[in-house]
């Protein structure tokens, strides 16, 4: 049996045309060209790049996908783009310039058949659900348009449907600890874990190395989503593989 | 010459675009007819391998690809374009492939008893058993697949493959003019790029001696 296999994927918000961070998805600031930080990440050795668009309004579009068109001319690795997409010609349009896989998550919720719509035409490996979680008094609920909006719908009950129409991977994100580098929400991951068959990623809370193995170690989890940490310059990807590494995962150096 | 099949595969254009990074020319086709005697044809693939096949189908290029390599031209396959070679695929039904290679496709699930992440999405090192490819040796490429060729009845012509879980799964094909990838070279960073331009370069510099009927 082989050592466990993580990814580390450098998540990138954009705000066409700029990369922005925020807290919980909130509050958030500009951090300049999408551009320059995708390529250093790439130099540096990141195993993929999620670009999440958090405006997604229809006259910001044509700037993300100048934002993907630059980054595929640059960046020989994965890529992913979630933000507004609401229709299968959306997912085709993105995926044509050159990303590999789209993350759907609001027209997801409104409209699950769009999930298998998807994966029919372009196949399950290209598509990510996006869960923006937040914890309740039991369990955790699902929100939409950047933690902003209430669903109903219990996160482990959203997978488990959205995941027999026909997802690749779970982009499991924390809106308690985006931004808070409080860690991730590792009993939220494990919970999923327990019931999928898919890889996760984990996403929101990174803020110290010991993090990273701390997420790494739930079984269904195969790659770790990371802005803040890379973005401020506060770790570089070496130093997060690393830290992986010592702790007994394998990863691409 | 390099002529690359325009499948309406979503990953066409990353796969010209590494072409290109590589310094290769290339010409995209569509159909049979454009078919040039001993071209490298690339078949790059990703997603459903009934809709792959059936693209070839719908193109002539089904027996064309066959005549092709008969005739002494070469095949490079991609993800879905290296199953396509297979003899068929349980994907959703049992559909054929162009039986070029005596192997056949099935999901990652369905060959280990032990429970299994799919899609299996990972950079996994290369383990190397060709020596055209020992160069390679170690090198982490870039996999998302469900399904995986297998069942061989030459397993020499396994030049690579990484481990998953309990299982081996076949990373890299070489059969007399042809070579495919289970991997994206042209997502697997430099060095991806890198393999692209040795297995080009390989098939390029091949005596054109016509395939063997193997499969």
């Amino acid at each position: 049996m082989s050592e466990k296999q993580i990814r580390v994927i450098s998540r990138l918000d954009i705000k066409a045309p700029n990369l922005i961070k925020g807290i919980r998805l909130e509050g958030l600031r500009v951090m300049g060209d999408p551009q320059q930080f995708a390529c250093d990440y790439y130099q540096q050795g990141v195993d993929e790049i999620l670009y999440m668009d958090v405006v997604a309004s229809l006259y910001e579009r044509s700037s993300l996908h100048d934002v993907i068109r630059h980054a595929v001319e640059k960046v020989f690795i994965p890529i992913t783009v979630g933000g507004g997409i609401r229709s299968l010609q959306n997912a085709t349009e993105i995926l044509s310039l050159g990303a590999d896989k789209i993350a759907i998550n609001t027209a997801a919720v409104k409209q699950p058949q769009l999930i298998a719509q998807i994966a029919r035409q372009v196949g399950s490996q290209a598509v990510v659900l996006s869960v923006e979680c937040k914890r309740e008094q039991q369990g955790w609920q699902v929100y939409t348009d950047n933690g902003r909006e209430k669903t109903g719908l219990d996160v482990l009950e959203w997978i488990a449907q959205a995941q027999k129409l026909g997802i690749g991977e779970v982009l499991l994100t924390s809106v308690d600890r985006e931004g808070t580098r409080k860690g991730f929400d590792i009993e939220l991951l494990q919970a999923v874990s327990d019931c999928v068959s898919l890889p996760i990623i984990a996403s929101g809370g990174f803020g110290e190395l010991q993090h990273a193995s701390a997420a790494a170690a739930v079984p269904n989890v195969t790659a770790l989503a990371i802005a803040d940490g890379l973005h401020y310059r506060r770790f570089t990807v070496a130093q997060i593989k690393q830290q992986l590494h010592s702790d007994g995962f394998a990863v691409r150096m | 010459m390099i002529q690359v099949i325009d499948t309406r595969t979503n990953n066409l254009s990353n796969v010209l675009r590494a072409l290109s990074a590589c310094q290769y020319q290339y010409q995209v086709i569509s159909g049979a007819s454009e078919l040039r005697t001993g071209s490298v044809v690339v078949l790059p693939g990703v997603g459903a391998f009934a809709s792959c096949m059936a693209s070839l189908q719908d193109t002539g290029l089904t027996s064309a690809l066959k005549a092709h390599l008969a005739c002494g031209g070469k095949l490079l396959g991609i993800c879905v374009g290296m199953q396509a070679m297979a003899k068929f695929s349980t994907e959703f039904g049992q559909h054929s492939g162009l039986a070029i290679v005596d192997a056949q496709v099935e999901h990652i699930a369905a060959t280990t008893e032990q429970k299994v992440i799919t899609p299996n999405v990972n950079w996994l090192p290369l383990q190397v058993n060709s020596k055209r490819f020992a160069h390679f040796a170690g090198s982490y490429v870039y996999f998302v697949h469900s399904f995986h060729m297998c069942h061989f009845r030459q397993h020499e012509v396994v030049a690579a493959s990484v481990e998953y879980g309990d299982q081996n799964l076949c990373a890299i094909v070489e059969q007399g003019n042809v070579i495919g990838f289970q991997f994206h070279p042209e997502k697997s960073g430099a060095v991806g790029l890198e393999i692209l331009a040795h297995s080009l370069h390989l098939l390029q510099n091949m005596q054109t001696v016509p395939l063997s009927h193997t499969a």
